[in-house]
């Protein structure tokens, strides 16, 4: 690499500085050249590094600077209000639609306990029944196979069940999470 | 060096020089290297946060056909230069002392 190609990539990747940083930093390592003498070219450049990690340190150093000089979030306070406003003037609607929402949610677990509760019902009942067949094998040997049949149809429910209801409690814990989460709550969702 | 460098021993060492008489960015280098294992890289964000600080400014003089940037201890670096001499007397009598083996009052 030559100076020339050097600072040719320094330049580029200082662009996000203003124009007056950018110019001063790109003379300051001009000098640092010019001082070393056209000998020593390569000499400078191994030991300054790449332009990457060269530009990287100069940017690091000027983002401290800029943190440290940015108003602490303006707008936070400001919105903060706005939004207690914006909530006590919204309580007469929000809060029976709340109350309805909070019902709603209640309803559906309920449904989803007892779903819970019957497909429970439907695996044990297809445990005993597939053990009444055993029984019944040799003594009537037609009847046991439909103990069978029916056993691994309520297994079969009951499965199903399962799945219907982890996914509507996931769901549910996604819909919970969104709504009083944030999009905080969103990202760990997902 | 088997001691690393903090930032504020490298701003006392640049105030220093400084405080004997204005210096070209290479020629402060080559001078804070002969005492310091630092990059050739690692002076100009350091030149750059002194300068914000107040404690120094910067003068152009042309030597052979372009410029030569300078640098110049302000008052406040000045006072600042103090500060770090008399911390800097206090930090050695302790680190001696803990080497020393003697007890600091």
């Amino acid at each position: 690499m030559t100076r020339r190609e050097f600072m040719l990539e320094l330049r580029e990747r200082l662009n996000r500085l203003s124009s007056a940083e950018r110019e001063a930093a790109l003379s300051y390592y001009e000098e640092y050249f010019d001082e070393a003498g056209p000998d020593h070219e390569q000499d400078v450049i191994r030991e300054l590094g790449s332009p990457a990690a060269l530009a990287s340190r100069i940017l690091a150093d000027h983002a401290v600077k800029e943190a440290r000089d940015a108003p602490l979030n303006p707008r936070k306070g400001f919105s903060a209000l706005w939004f207690v406003l914006l909530a006590i003037l919204a309580a007469p609607l929000a809060l029976p639609a709340l109350c309805a929402l909070i019902g709603v949610i209640i309803a559906v677990v309920a449904v989803v306990a007892v779903i819970a509760v019957g497909a429970v019902g439907l695996v044990i009942g297809g445990i005993a029944l597939f053990a009444g067949g055993f029984f019944a094998i040799f003594a009537t040997p037609a009847s046991a196979l439909i103990l069978f049949g029916v056993a691994f149809l309520l297994w079969g429910i009951g499965k199903v069940a399962f799945v219907i209801i982890g996914a509507t409690l996931s769901l549910l814990g996604n819909i919970l999470g969104w709504l009083f989460g944030g999009p905080k709550g969103a990202r760990y969702g997902r | 060096m088997l001691f690393s460098i903090h930032s504020g021993l490298l701003d006392a060492c640049i105030l220093a020089i400084l405080s004997r008489g204005d210096e070209y960015g290479y020629k402060l280098t080559q001078e804070v290297r002969q005492v310091m294992t630092i990059s050739e890289s690692t002076l100009y964000p350091v030149l750059r946060r002194l300068q914000k600080n107040g404690w120094l400014t910067t003068y152009d003089q042309p030597f052979q056909g372009r410029n030569r940037r300078y640098y110049r201890i302000t008052a406040e670096g000045r006072d600042q230069h103090l500060l770090h001499m008399s911390e800097w007397k206090d930090y050695r009598k302790k680190i001696e002392g803990i080497f020393g083996g003697e007890k600091t009052e």
